[in-house]
């Protein structure tokens, strides 16, 4: 079972998908939301990439899923919707999880699943291809904070930023 | 087209779920092929993701009220 984990976690990604884009109310949206992005830091974690995952996890659930839960509870304030509460979203979710069934059915069947691209059994992106080259065990993940190359880029983003910061405090002043 | 509710804040949801799935794909890509210089791109793209994020709120607030 823990050689096919990414294969389980990936499931549960869509299936999250599936969850939040049936577009129930906001906050079980946003459950949904926070699901796949804990199963997708799971995938990442998987792979190798220890500080890409962890910063999903702290930044992105962490920081942004509270700013949405609490614009939520504050722009709308009426009686919420769950899954099974209107025809619409239920019918939405039912034929995602559909898809996804057919599509592991077919995935497990024959090793061969030809959408758009081809993948080549399960083996192709289940298991990680270890190419271990290199002598200092650092890997991808410890120049992915290379501020001495990508010190431009950093400058660029934090200028913009600082930009953005001023854009949302003139339209929320605005009068 | 028939997916439209009641809700500007469902499709700023969905735009959140578009930014993470290709932050995740991204990165598999990246790791997989051991590209190292690339690692910072997923980090970068998150940023500008909660930056929009951020901005999509404001405006959400601006217009309910």
């Amino acid at each position: 079972m823990m050689t096919y984990i990414v294969f389980i976690l990936s499931i549960i990604f869509v299936l999250g998908f599936v969850g939040f884009s049936s577009k129930p109310s906001p906050i079980y949206g946003g459950l949904g939301l926070i699901v796949s992005g804990g199963v997708g830091c799971g995938i990442v974690l998987n792979f190798g990439g220890s500080f890409l995952g962890l910063m999903v996890f702290l930044i992105y659930l962490g920081g942004m899923m509270v700013v949405f839960g609490y614009t939520t509870a504050m722009a709308t304030e009426q009686y919420p919707e769950i899954w099974v509460s209107n025809k619409t979203v239920l019918g939405a979710f039912v034929t995602g999880l559909l898809m996804e069934i057919v599509m592991v059915y077919y995935v497990l069947k024959d090793e061969e699943v030809e959408i758009v691209f081809q993948f080549n059994g399960l083996g192709d992106w289940v298991i990680y291809d270890t190419g271990d080259s290199g002598f200092f065990s650092e890997e991808a993940m410890g120049i992915a904070a290379l501020y001495s190359y990508g010190a431009w880029l950093v400058i660029v983003t934090g200028w913009s930023l600082l930009i953005g910061v001023v854009v949302i405090m003139e339209i929320t002043r605005g009068n | 087209l028939l997916m439209y509710r009641s809700h500007l804040m469902s499709s700023l949801l969905c735009l959140e779920g578009m930014m993470l799935s290709l932050f995740v794909m991204a990165s598999l890509t990246i790791l997989n092929s051991h590209f190292t210089l690339a690692s910072m791109m997923p980090i970068i793209l998150l940023v500008f993701a909660a930056c929009e994020a951020a901005l999509g709120l404001s405006l959400l607030v601006k217009v309910s009220n």
